[in-house]
This record gives C-alpha cells, sequence and structure tokens, in this order.
C-alpha cells in the first residue's frame, strides 16, 4: 500500500481542528472525528462524508467501523474493536473473527547491530481479519501499533461493489481513498493508492517462493530484526506470524482472482465488454511487476554453487504453464556461484539505503530478484479466455511476440493501438477478437514483417494443437539456449546486466516503495535498458518501455 | 502419575502391549537425541529433554507448520506441471512428512487422493502385537483385497513397503520415505535447540544458515529448515524443548483457496480426515461424496483440472507440535562453530569436542 500526500490546510478547514490527534487514546476524546474522502484525481480537497456516503460503504471495515461511529485511531484499538464487535450478534453478517498475521521488512535479514541501528529496515505487518463469504480486511500497519501516527492502511472487500475500498488514518482522522474502480481510468488511474495498486487490486510484490523480504518457510523474520527490547516483542502482532506462503494461497491470489472475476460481472452486459481495453491491456502491456528471486540466499552463492534463475526473468512462465502442451519446458537454469559473484562484482550491485549511510556489496537475502510478471495480469490473461473474450490461440500468439521479455516488451504493448474499447463475447462479428485481428490484418498488409503479421502467421499454424506445438518448440529451444549459455561467465554478467536493467525499471514504479526492495548498481545511470534475444543474448534497447 | 506417550492422532487401536511399546519406543527416540553427534561443534543439548521425564507447570506448545509439497522437486522443475509430475512419479520423492497416492478410473481420472503423515515404525510396533488390526486398518483404507501375506516378509515381519503401500497409485497406509519418521523429527528439534552464533557474537537466525551449521536435517526441504528456525527461537528465548505428547506428524490444514467444485459443491464436503483426532490428524482423503455425479478428476484449482496429487498437496499443511518448558531458565551455551568443522587449538567452541567414542550414533540424523 502506498501513502497518498495531500494538501493538510485544506484538512483543517474540513474538519475544524488542528491535524495532531490526542497522542493518548485509542478512540478520539470527543464527540465522533468525521471520515474524509481524498480520492486524488478526483477531490482537490478532503471531503466530509456525510453518514449518507458511509452507508454507501459495504465492506467489513466500514460496517463495524465507520458507519458505526467508531473511531479507532491505533492498530491496537481497532483489533480490540474488531474483537468485540465480531462477536456481536446483531453484526454476525460483518463479523471478521478469524485473524491472520503476517511480518515482512525489506531489511528484515540484516541483523540489528549498533552500525545498522539507524538502517531503515521498514519492518511491518500485513493483518488480515476474515469471515464468511469471502470477508475480508487486510491492514498493513509497522510496528507501532500503540501510537495513533504511523502507517495503518486498510483495503476491505466491499460485496455490494464488487471491489476493494481503501482507507488509511492520516494525522488522526479516517480517510477513504477510493475503490479499485478508481484505478481503472483517468483522472484517478495511477493517483494516490492507485500507483502502487495499480489495477485496483491486492498487492503482495513478492507473491511466490521465496517471498524475498516476508517472513515465510523459506525463511523467518526473527526477533533479532527489532531492536532489543522493542515494545513490539511481546505484543500479539509477534506472537505467531504466519508464513508468506499462507498469504499468497490463502488471501492474496483468491483476493486478486475475485476482484477480476467481479470486474468481468461488471463489464460484460448483454454479451458485451465494456471498457474492453482496460482488460486487454493486462495482455499486452507490463501494468505492474511481482518480484521473484533465486531459492538460494546470497550468502551461499560461492564457485561451484549451483545457483538457480528464477525461470520467471526468462519466460511468463505461469503463462506458458497454461497455453503450452504440459513439460514443454522443464528443469532450471543453473549458473555457476563463481561466476556469479564476478559479475555482481564487476557491476557494481549492492543493497544501499542512502539515507542511513548502509551499503552492503552484493545482492539481496535471495540472489537474482528481478522484477516479473504479475499474477494479477496472468489472472486477467486466463479470465478473458474463460470468459470468451479472446482465444487461447489469440492469446498465445501475442504473448509469442518477444517472449524472452516477459516483461517490459515495447513490441507487445505497440498491440495497444489495436485494442477495442469494447466488443462482443466470441469471434464473431463486432468481437473483441475479431476487431483485434483485423486491426493485427491491416497493419499486417502493410507491413509484412511486423508483429502483426507474426501473430497471424502463428494463428495460421493449423489446429490449436499444431500451433501450441509450433509455439512451444521455439519457446523450449529458448529454454535450453538459455541452459547452455548460462555455463560461461560472460553469459552470466549478461544475465546480471539484463536482472540490472529490469531493477531500474521497477524503481520508476509506483510499487517501488523503499531504497533496500532491490540492489542497486553502478553503471552510468544513463545506461541503456537491455533485453533479452530469443537465442538468450542480450542487447541494448534504448527505447525500451519505462 | 507415570508418563505415557500416546499414540499419534490420539488413536485407540493400540492394546497395552503395543501402547508400551510404541512408548518405549518414543521414549528411546528423545533419550537417544539428547547424546549430540559425535563431531567437533556439535554443541550441548542442555535446552532439549524428553516429557517423559516430566513437563513443569509453565509448560506451552507451538505449531510448526508447512507445506507439504516437497521442496526438492520446486527448486528443481520449471514449471507446476513438471513438478507435480515428478512427485507423482514415486513416493520417495514426497519428503516433507507427508504422502499421497492417487487412484484412477480406467481413463487415468483422478477419482481419491490419500494423504498420510502416520510414522512406519507406528505399524511397526503395532504389528508386533496385533497383525490383523493392521491388516484391517489396510482393507478399511487402501483396499478390501489386502490380504495378511502382502504385508509381510518370508519370516512374518512386517513390510512397511510392501504392494500396498510402496507408489504412489496403489495406495498409501503410511510414510515410507526415509526421512519421514517421528524419530528423524524428534532428532531434528533436539538439534536445532542448539544456539548457534556467528564469528562476530551474533546468534544465527536463518532457517537455512542455522540447518546448515548444525546440520540436523535436510536444508532443501520446506519441512526441516522451519523446524529447527522455529525450535531454535524458541532455545534463543531460554527455553526448555521438546515436542508435544503424542510426539507427531498432523495435518495442520487444507486450503481450498481457487478451488472450483462441479455441482457447487463445497470443497470441504471432499476432504475428510480418517484418522486421527480433531487438530491431531494423520490421514486425509479427497473424494468427491457419496451421490456426487463428479470425481475428484472434475475439481479445478486455480482454473486446472486435479490430475496429480500434488496439486492439492501446495494446500496442505503439515506441522509438529513442539513443547517448551522452564520457559527464559536455561542457560544458553552459544556454540561458535558449525557442526563438523575442524577445530584449531585448544577452542572447541562453548562445549568441549567429544570423541568418536563418546558419543552415541544417532539412529535419525538427517544429514
Amino acid at each position: 500500500m502506498t501513502e497518498t500526500s495531500f494538501d493538510k490546510r485544506s484538512l483543517v478547514e474540513q474538519i475544524g481542528h488542528p491535524l495532531t490527534a490526542d497522542a493518548s487514546a485509542g478512540l478520539a476524546p470527543t464527540g465522533v472525528p468525521p471520515v474524509m474522502r481524498m480520492v486524488v484525481g478526483l477531490d482537490p480537497a478532503p471531503v466530509l462524508l456525510t453518514p449518507t456516503d458511509l452507508e454507501t460503504l459495504g465492506d467489513p471495515f466500514a460496517r463495524l467501523i465507520l458507519r458505526r461511529d467508531e473511531r479507532p485511531m491505533t492498530v491496537d484499538a481497532l483489533l480490540e474493536r474488531f474483537d468485540v464487535l465480531s462477536s456481536e450478534a446483531t453484526l454476525a453478517d460483518a463479523a471478521v473473527r478469524d485473524e491472520k498475521v503476517f511480518l515482512l521488512g525489506e531489511g528484515g535479514q540484516i541483523p540489528f547491530t549498533p552500525a545498522t541501528a539507524a538502517l531503515n529496515r521498514a519492518l511491518r505487518f500485513v493483518v488480515a481479519r476474515t469471515g464468511p463469504n469471502d470477508r475480508l480486511i487486510l491492514m498493513s500497519v509497522d510496528d507501532r501499533p500503540s501510537t495513533v501516527t504511523g502507517l495503518l492502511q486498510v483495503l476491505s472487500w466491499d460485496p455490494g461493489k464488487g471491489a476493494y475500498n481503501f482507507y488509511q488514518r492520516r494525522d488522526g482522522v479516517w480517510f477513504y481513498s477510493g475503490d479499485g474502480t478508481h484505478a481503472l481510468e483517468p483522472p484517478t488511474r495511477g493517483r494516490g493508492p492507485f500507483d502502487g495498486h495499480v489495477n485496483g487490486s491486492l498487492v503482495m510484490k513478492e507473491l511466490r517462493a521465496p517471498w524475498l523480504h516476508w517472513n515465510s518457510q523459506s525463511v523467518p523474520i526473527p526477533p533479532e530484526a527489532f531492536a532489543p527490547g522493542h515494545p513490539i516483542l511481546g505484543h500479539r502482532l509477534m506472537a505467531h506470524p504466519d508464513g508468506a506462503e499462507v498469504l499468497e494461497l490463502d488471501i492474496i491470489q483468491p483476493g486478486i482472482d475475485r476482484w477480476i472475476e467481479a470486474r468481468f460481472d461488471r463489464a460484460i452486459q448483454g454479451g458485451t465488454l465494456k471498457a474492453a481495453d482496460t482488460f486487454l491491456r493486462q495482455v499486452v502491456q507490463t501494468t505492474t511487476v511481482n518480484l521473484v528471486a533465486s531459492d538460494r540466499e546470497f550468502r551461499e552463492v560461492a564457485a561451484g554453487v549451483r545457483v538457480n534463475v528464477p525461470p520467471e526473468i526468462l519466460l511468463n512462465i505461469e503463462a506458458w504453464t497454461h497455453l503450452l502442451d504440459p513439460l514443454t519446458i522443464r528443469g532450471r537454469v543453473q549458473v555457476d556461484g563463481g561466476h556469479l559473484l564476478r559479475a555482481i562484482d564487476d557491476l557494481g550491485i549492492a543493497l544501499e539505503d542512502p539515507a542511513a549511510g548502509f551499503r552492503q556489496p552484493g545482492e539481496a537475502f535471495f540472489a537474482l530478484a528481478c522484477p516479473s510478471p504479475a499474477f494479477e495480469d496472468l489472472s486477467t490473461i486466463l479470465a478473458l479466455i474463460d470468459r470468451g473474450v479472446l482465444s487461447a490461440g489469440l492469446v498465445r500468439a501475442i504473448l509469442a511476440v518477444d517472449f524472452s521479455n516477459p516483461v517490459q516488451s515495447s513490441r507487445r504493448a505497440g498491440f495497444l493501438r489495436h485494442m477495442p474499447r469494447a466488443g462482443a463475447l466470441g469471434t464473431g462479428a463486432g468481437s473483441c477478437e475479431a476487431q483485434i485481428l483485423d486491426a493485427f490484418a491491416a497493419e499486417a498488409a502493410a507491413r509484412p514483417s511486423s508483429d502483426e503479421a507474426r501473430v497471424l502467421d502463428w494463428l495460421a499454424t493449423g489446429d490449436d494443437a499444431a500451433q501450441r506445438a509450433r509455439i512451444g518448440a521455439e519457446i523450449a529451444a529458448y529454454y535450453e539456449a538459455a541452459k547452455q549459455r548460462m555455463q560461461t561467465e560472460q553469459c552470466v554478467r549478461d544475465l546480471m546486466r539484463l536482472i540490472v536493467s529490469r531493477r531500474r525499471y521497477f524503481r520508476t514504479l509506483g510499487v517501488s516503495e523503499f531504497a533496500l526492495t532491490l540492489p542497486v548498481d553502478a553503471l552510468p545511470p544513463d545506461a541503456a535498458p537491455v533485453m533479452m534475444a530469443p537465442d538468450a543474448t542480450i542487447f541494448e534497447a534504448p527505447d525500451l518501455v519505462g | 502419575m507415570a508418563f505415557t506417550f500416546t499414540a499419534t492422532g490420539d488413536l485407540t487401536e493400540m492394546n497395552t502391549g503395543a501402547a508400551a511399546d510404541w512408548h518405549a519406543e518414543v521414549s528411546g527416540y528423545f533419550n537417544a537425541s539428547r547424546n549430540p553427534p559425535p563431531f567437533s561443534f556439535a554443541g550441548s543439548r542442555n535446552q532439549f529433554f524428553n516429557p517423559a521425564d516430566g513437563v513443569e507447570a509453565d509448560a506451552v506448545e507451538k505449531d510448526i507448520g508447512w507445506t507439504a509439497f516437497p521442496r526438492p522437486l520446486t527448486i528443481s522443475s520449471a514449471t507446476d506441471e513438471e513438478r507435480w509430475f515428478l512427485a507423482e512419479e514415486s513416493r520417495f520423492e514426497q519428503v516433507e512428512y507427508c504422502e499421497w497416492s492417487t487412484t484412477r478410473d480406467a481413463s487415468g481420472k483422478v477419482i481419491k487422493i490419500s494423504f498420510t503423515c502416520e510414522d512406519r515404525n507406528y505399524f511397526r510396533a503395532l504389528f508386533r502385537h496385533q497383525p490383523d488390526v493392521v491388516l484391517s486398518l489396510y482393507r478399511e483404507h487402501v483396499s478390501p483385497d489386502v490380504q495378511m501375506s502382502d504385508l509381510v516378509d518370508g519370516l512374518g515381519n512386517y513390510v512397511p513397503a510392501n504392494r500396498w503401500n510402496a507408489n504412489s497409485s496403489d495406495g498409501a497406509m503410511h510414510m515410507i520415505g526415509q526421512p519421514n519418521t517421528i524419530g528423524a523429527a524428534v532428532e531434528l528439534v533436539a538439534g536445532a535447540c542448539v544456539v548457534r552464533s556467528n564469528p562476530d557474537g551474533t546468534l544465527k537466525t536463518g532457517a537455512r544458515e542455522l540447518i546448515l551449521c548444525g546440520r540436523y536435517g535436510d536444508a532443501e526441504r520446506h519441512s526441516d529448515p522451519t523446524i529447527g528456525a522455529e525450535v531454535n527461537e524458541l532455545a534463543r528465548a531460554g527455553h526448555v524443548i521438546a515436542m508435544a505428547n503424542p510426539p507427531q506428524l498432523a495435518f495442520e490444514s487444507i486450503s481450498f483457496s481457487g478451488w472450483d467444485v462441479p455441482d457447487g459443491v463445497a470443497p470441504e464436503h471432499c476432504w475428510t480426515h480418517t484418522r486421527g483426532a480433531d487438530g491431531r490428524a494423520v490421514r486425509g482423503v479427497l473424494e468427491a461424496p457419496e451421490g456426487a455425479s463428479f470425481v475428484v478428476g472434475d475439481i479445478r484449482i486455480n482454473g486446472k483440472v486435479i490430475r496429480f496429487g500434488g496439486q492439492v498437496a501446495d494446500g496442505i499443511r503439515i506441522k509438529v507440535t513442539g513443547l517448551a518448558h522452564r520457559l527464559g531458565q536455561a542457560t544458553i551455551e552459544a556454540e561458535t562453530g558449525c557442526l563438523g568443522d575442524p577445530v584449531f587449538g585448544a577452542a572447541g567452541g562453548a562445549t568441549p569436542t567429544p570423541t568418536p567414542a563418546a558419543g552415541q550414533v544417532n539412529r535419525f540424523r538427517r544429514i
């Protein structure tokens, strides 16, 4: 979750008192403080939400707290109110009795010593309160749960809207920052919380194993990550945090799927998909990213140690798992640890937090951390097929363009201009698929060597099985070439150079919030981005997306 | 009152003789694991104890869980399809204290998947006293066609990896993989009770650095490093540690997120714990409810029909339950080296380096 900036003077005028809340109490001291709305892009200044406005918010956070004039201002007070209110019979249909706590921190694996005491480890918790019927309140909080300042952001599923509502506590006031639909269209797209929650969904950047930065079954964040005697060490949040693998499987992945299904339910009317481009862009663009990393801890990397390269760096592996025949892609690309260490040294890679004067040469806790295709894009792609908007064949052919660059592909992004604003389901006249194919055909006629022509050629391969086999053969050949090439020191350096390029791209995204999320490099600031060719070599691409 | 280790899952099928045998077996695990292995920097195991020797009133329990799908296959495979396929090839690949067998119809469609986290030594003990009970368990849970002659060798001894319990397609009564035993888990807990320090004096806290240093298990699994890290955290807090009674592996949970079951049936209605008490279940079966119009192979998880047991194992969590008492009262003797490191000069870490003759070779080390 990302913090939203706004003009505090406007807030003072709106709510009639200074923005410094009474820090001594969890509940607001006098009266019932207002709830404000600040949807960046729509509201030039905070707007007071009336009781009628609040009634339109149907998520359990609003129903248990805001609509009942509850105003807990600390995490402790909030959790206590959830506990109490969830056991009240009259609120059973909003109750969120189950609690799971997850811990993360970009500096969670850096031991607390006098030398690192000033480092911002960004240690924080995600607290999930859940109940029947997909009831969900997800909170992002820092390590000061008894205070009225600091990080306290809330996402809560509104079943009536079919969207997540976004809230945050700022300066002693609860703010409603919009819902997921605001992420999809201007003037709110990419603004406020939606610079990180780009498509209005839940965000867990490090969604897959080894869950870099998270307390998980790959590596715990130990109590020693906190300063000795830190009050959080005896707090309920630290009693037994669950592993990130549970958050991935039980909360985030189904939460993203739920949102995407709701988007389709809303957008499909009378057999036509409205706002089709907001879905289709997730096929051709890198709307956001997840972060993957090797299963190998960097401190174990040494000459002779084989280091697994995350396949997501080389391919949109999860998409291809759905779109190609089983077992088309097999085994792991591995590099030698000695080669990797020399590449890391050569490129000046280090974890760095300039604000704390911290610099640690080398990789993050797990090696080869890198942006990868986002699960929310994959989920949208699969839903487009399931809903009959696009055929698997067309999706396969589009993703096969520049397949060696699973993110940041300017060639696939170029297809965006062919994506219709609306279209019927299926493949008949007026369908999204037919409109796209018509546009591709026009482009191919004008430019026979274009990527559009290539897509049409793949589609003309034969039946679906033949197309799967043809594209699968190309991709398998690339993957095997990568396995072979990565055995040389130069190619490992190339791989690391590619990863450096993608890390730089990541730092331009709203989802990049902390200095220690990914390592930095010592290349010149204007070093050209690089891409991967289908023969597993790299090349510079000055006009790359991002 | 005399302490007795109860049967895994609180099962009640053992007669008095079998129960006593099992108690002795389990107590033996703890006693054996109190002895550090005969290598340098093994460390004192003064923070590990046998619950049979008594448990203080301040005792607390802690569940430690992990994913049932074998991590070694995950990190060697490019795709989900590949790892699921490989896990189905052999029970001996299923190394996270959970094994399964997939029953298919003539067309290869999945109709039932049986998961077990039961210990083969429990069945050995049971068989020594009540062979007919073991046979009836096989007939109830694996196949009515099982014969006593299928379960024994030429001397009449029970064969854990018999024809009805040897692979991932003909049935799974209990675990057969070499590391998948309670004894191994006890030894793992014991090894993880050794607090270990870095050269700069800070304590090791990472799951892998601890297991690579203490060599109490396989660093490439989910289970061993996770158990080790959580136990070691208890040790660093100064507690004295064991496994709770009954010492066992158990099903912690199964996630049905992303499941799509035909006819609107709740996935919970397809999953049954068929052995073990609530919270201590040792066997789980996935099968369509009686009278259903579908089979397991019609269920989808994250859009993919179930073709492999591994798809389900991805959502299963297995657990051990740790036990700590004398909270914060232990003297922590941080070991400065790693197990088996060469010893230079007179320094041998916090504890003297044992000679090979001084310690007993532990039966359950998993290095």
